[in-house]
């Protein structure tokens, strides 16, 4: 009966090559593959917007044809999204962590390479588990209630001691005041307002978007600005040598490859794993498996590239089973999938899975090929984009700052977000600087959400006993072993051996962080004093957390200090592990003012002229100041970045550009300049 | 250079001069919009249900209008419809070029919660509403509550959304008006994951609309018996499930029933549009003429029946009428409508 059953999906999977294979239809398929490593290069654009995009004209086409598209577009667009991660460490990705490390060792070529295969054999990898999994995946799916979710989302979050690094305390401080910024809005269970000051802004929270923009690429930018060289000052790799060298790596690590596709694939098919949070979770997975991995992460090891990019596009792959075989969206851009669907005459839910085979397996070989088009293009075109990496700063700087605050901007479309993004690029870049690891952050802010929507389905559903259902009780007793291992690995002889008592306290300015995190503590638990119950318990066991912590954290750093070198307690984790700047603080400090002058200079003129008109505008001055460009270089530079930004999110995406002061003045402007 | 300086200074003065000029004479609406982009502001996310049927409106909708603009559909996503709402009535151009399309929330929320006071809906020029909704309590047949009595008698665990949204405050009217046994689990993102959770046996119903049953998953469960509606959470059943009872069999209280009554007459104005009250009355009547002749629109219909999607509008009065109904209601119900919207 099984091989029947077997044979059934064989033929079925046969039939779908030979659909997708038709001339018209590949070519479509390279259509959306194209759109897709477009879209995937500016920040802000995602595949939500691409299918917003992409679906219209899909209602006249075949669904195959149209299928092909669609997923060809999304399967890629988390490929080409390595260039910006890996060259300026301008995105929120794990593949920061070690690609641009190797990137200011000359290495890009190598990364990208690299990246790029993994990229690759994740999308396959995935689309395979996906293609086997398919026709017994229903009764899988529905063994997993809100409890098991809750489970391996504490699971998830229980990473945060991996990627604390040395520091674990700091670590876990920083995951809860992650988690406390994605309590701020409305309380999903009671209605409360949390911490949104009566404002319209933050009633749905704080949008991801220019969070994680802030929170990683402005600090990069920033250093770049300080450091005011190109990123790498050479190149180590010929662009054919860095192919082979990329190629050799991903060979060499392809086991990890294997269990990291393995993980992306499985945590895509849980609703609301975005994918801003699997790749740091296979990043975390690599850490503590790989041999070596503890000293030599953070600092260009090529296995921190590989790691969370092979997830990266085995997640789509996953992502589309509820989808498939529930008719349940994983999400907004699944949704649209969803409607066209439906648009086409197909019924998602278990008809897909019987009658309509043939084409569920084409989407399944869709993804396939998108990903070896997608990949194989950019892979070839790796040392061409690695030579970026060698460009003069004044070049680089102006158009990937415009681009970050328009992409930023995308967050909810409201001035909000370049306040958001100004105040976390600022808290970014002093966690960067005074050595608080970012990467717990990120978890805390994606997971906390879940965690407390979890947590409260699972209380007023099943009461206690949610947490004696046996999957749930494996999973946390994993996640129970991931978070205290650190701690263990503290309290062994050898390591406790390193920690001496100090003759006298010592607190230094670089301490006021803590008191700050600590304070903010203190001031959730303060204003959530009058809340329902159910809307505060969160945030005041967070708090806690937070402040208790805090408070061990600044205890030891007061009275003890570390003699022995810091190796065999694993890295700095974050960008820029052991920084070898040699600059004066107070150059330091006068260049980052100037950096983010340069962003309120931005922010004002947007208030006077609009955005688009300040783009051209900020890129000359900026060029011209800073850098002493000639004037034709720079006026070609802002036109045509202020050209790309028009069309894209102008023409295409209709994006409501906030009102400026000119155009309120002399409303007849509005209509001949574009966004004023 | 110095030709290129020409054009754009001829250009400048071109536009200038007829800036100057334009309001020195009497337009007509087909002069206005002629060439003239009309903006549509959707208060949803792209890709969702109301982004679909907003593009699909607006396509038709511009064919109506006299001089034909072009249609632009802009997502203004937040709070609840309250930004895209806000924003309409206070930063838009009032010329008639920018329009809303707004959820029916928006015609309440701002009388029962004072801090969502950006948005006035008496303050607007009502177009129209393309649908109404219509919710039906549903439950999967394993639950044992089969029919609408049960309700009284059994304990059933239904599922929602977010703690505002109708999904939620309909069963918390039914178990404090009609004592019904629900015990509401909101938290869920979308209708999806609560349709999840239905079949693994996590909650045994909610409150759906009534679209959300004919097609997919929905639609196929109630075809095999594996769930059924209870009852319809209006004054009169609807022709789908005209033999299922509603409201009006069981609420025999005039508090409880005019606190139903406020939570389901906007239900009238499922998906409403309106523009700035400040835009000239002749491109207001154009802008109403318009949207009764697109509603009627064959192609239209056809383009929303193929999604499943009935059209059932009503005139921009009867949008005005139903906020006006809404703006009378005593001070002692809106106490009581606030306890079940607000902790």
């Amino acid at each position: 009966m099984e091989f029947l059953q077997d044979s059934v999906i064989l033929s079925a999977a046969g039939d779908a090559l030979g659909l997708i294979l038709q001339p018209e239809r590949i070519m479509f398929l390279w259509l959306g593959v194209i759109v897709g490593l477009a879209i995937g290069l500016l920040p802000g654009v995602g595949g939500l917007t691409g299918f917003a995009i992409l679906v219209p004209f899909t209602y006249t086409m075949d669904p195959y044809s149209a299928f092909a598209m669609l997923l060809g577009m999304a399967a890629v667009t988390t490929t080409s999204d390595t260039i910006p991660a890996v060259l300026f460490g301008a995105a929120a990705q794990a593949t920061v962590l070690d690609g641009l490390p190797m990137t200011k060792r000359g290495e890009a070529g190598r990364a990208l390479s690299a990246s790029y295969l993994a990229n690759m054999m994740g999308g396959l990898i995935g689309a395979i588990i996906l293609a086997v999994s398919l026709p017994v995946v229903r009764p899988f799916v529905l063994a997993i209630a809100t409890p098991e979710l809750l489970a391996m989302t504490i699971l998830g979050i229980a990473m945060v001691a991996t990627l604390s690094g040395k520091s674990p305390l700091k670590g876990l401080v920083v995951a809860c005041f992650g988690i406390l910024v994605g309590m701020v809005g409305t309380d999903t269970q009671t209605g409360q307002m949390r911490w949104t000051g009566g404002l319209l802004y933050l009633q749905d929270g704080l949008p991801m978007l220019p969070i994680l923009l802030g929170l990683f690429a402005l600090p990069e930018l920033c250093d770049l600005a300080i450091q005011r060289t190109s990123i790498a000052q050479d190149m180590k790799f010929s662009p054919r040598q860095g192919m082979l060298q990329g190629i050799k790596d991903v060979a060499r690590n392809w086991f990890l490859v294997l269990r990291c596709s393995s993980l992306g694939a499985v945590l895509g098919a849980i609703p609301g794993m975005t994918g801003s949070v699997v790749d740091w979770i296979a990043y975390g997975h690599a850490l503590q498996t790989e041999k070596g991995a503890k000293e030599s992460f953070t600092k260009g090891d090529v296995r921190g590239v590989i790691a969370p990019e092979s997830a990266n596009n085995a997640r789509d792959g996953g992502s589309l089973v509820p989808m498939l075989a529930f008719g349940v969206p994983g999400g907004a851009a699944q949704a649209i999938l969803l409607g066209a669907l439906m648009v086409h005459g197909f019924t998602p839910g278990p008809d897909m899975l019987t009658k309509n085979l043939d084409l569920t397996y084409s989407m399944v070989w869709s993804i396939a090929l998108a990903n070896i088009f997608g990949a194989g293009t950019c892979f070839l075109l790796s040392g061409q984009f690695a030579r970026i990496s060698t460009l003069r700063y004044t070049l680089v700087l102006p158009i990937i700052m415009s681009i970050v605050y328009v992409g930023a901007f995308q967050g909810s479309r409201s001035w909000g977000d370049m306040y958001v993004l100004l105040i976390f690029g600022l808290i970014g870049w002093s966690m960067k600087r005074l050595r608080w690891p970012r990467p717990p952050l990120i978890l805390g802010l994606v997971l906390g959400a879940l965690i407390e929507r979890y947590m409260s389905i699972s209380f007023l559903r099943y009461g206690m006993d949610w947490a004696l259902r046996p999957g749930v009780m494996v999973l946390l007793a994993c996640a129970a072993l991931i978070m205290f291992s650190p701690v263990l690995r503290l309290l062994r002889k050898e390591n406790r051996a390193g920690v001496v008592l100090r003759r006298r306290p010592y607190l230094g300015l670089d301490d006021l962080a803590y008191g700050l995190f600590i304070a903010i503590g203190v001031y959730v638990l303060v204003t959530s004093r009058d809340w329902l119950f159910n809307a505060r318990i969160g945030p005041v066991v967070v708090a806690s957390t937070m402040v208790i912590a805090g408070g061990l954290s600044l205890i030891h750093k007061t009275f003890f200090k570390e003699v022995r070198a810091a190796a065999t307690n694993g890295v700095h984790m974050d960008i820029g592990g052991d920084p070898e700047e040699e600059l004066p603080r107070r150059l330091v400090l006068v260049r980052a003012a100037r950096f983010y002058g340069w962003f309120v200079l931005f922010l004002l003129s947007m208030a006077v002229i609009g955005l688009l008109p300040t783009v051209p505008l900020v890129i000359m001055a900026f060029m011209r100041i800073e850098g002493r460009e000639p004037w034709r270089l720079s006026a070609i530079l802002a036109a045509s970045v202020t050209l790309l930004l028009y069309i894209v999110f102008h023409r295409i995406i209709h994006v409501p550009w906030p009102t400026s002061l000119m155009g309120d003045w002399f409303p007849i402007l509005r209509e001949v300049v574009p966004s004023m | 250079m110095k030709i290129m300086r020409g054009i754009v200074l001829s250009g400048l003065a071109v536009v200038t001069a007829s800036a100057i000029a334009a309001p020195a004479y009497p337009q007509t609406a087909e002069e206005f919009y002629k060439g003239k982009t009309l903006t549509i502001l959707v208060s949803a996310q792209s890709g969702s249900l109301t982004d679909f049927i907003a593009r699909q409106f607006a396509q038709a909708y511009v064919k109506h209008i006299p001089g034909q603009p072009e249609a632009v559909v802009m997502n203004v996503v937040g709070a609840g419809g309250m930004v895209a709402a806000a924003s309409l009535q206070s930063k838009q151009p009032k010329d008639g070029t920018v329009i809303g399309f707004l959820q029916r929330n928006n015609l309440y929320v701002p009388l029962v919660d004072p801090s969502q006071n950006a948005f006035d809906p008496r303050e607007v020029a009502w177009i129209g509403s393309v649908d109404k909704t219509y919710y039906s309590l549903v439950a999967m047949t394993r639950s044992g509550v089969t029919t609408a009595d049960d309700l009284f008698q059994k304990e059933l665990v239904v599922g929602a959304t977010g703690f505002s949204n109708e999904n939620r405050t309909l069963p918390a009217v039914l178990n404090q008006y009609l004592g019904t046994k629900l015990t509401v689990v909101p938290g869920y993102t979308d209708r999806g994951e609560v349709y999840l959770a239905m079949e693994r046996g996590e909650v045994d119903g909610w409150a759906s609309t009534l679209d959300g049953l004919t097609y997919g998953e929905p639609k196929r469960m109630l075809a095999e018996d594996s769930m059924k509606v209870l009852l319809n959470l209006g004054w009169d059943s609807p022709e789908e499930f005209q033999d299922i009872p509603n409201l009006s069999q069981y609420v025999t209280d005039p508090e409880a029933k005019s606190i139903l009554d406020f939570f389901i007459l906007p239900f009238q104005a499922g998906r409403p549009l309106a523009a700035p009250k400040e835009v000239p009355q002749d491109r207001i009547d154009a802008l109403r003429k318009a949207f009764d002749e697109t509603v009627q629109d064959p192609e239209f219909i056809k383009a929303m029946t193929d999604q499943n999607y009935a059209v059932d509008p009503i005139s921009g009065d009867e949008v005005a009428e139903i906020v006006a109904t809404l703006f009378a209601t005593p001070e002692t119900e809106l106490e009581a409508v606030r306890k079940i919207l607000k902790p």
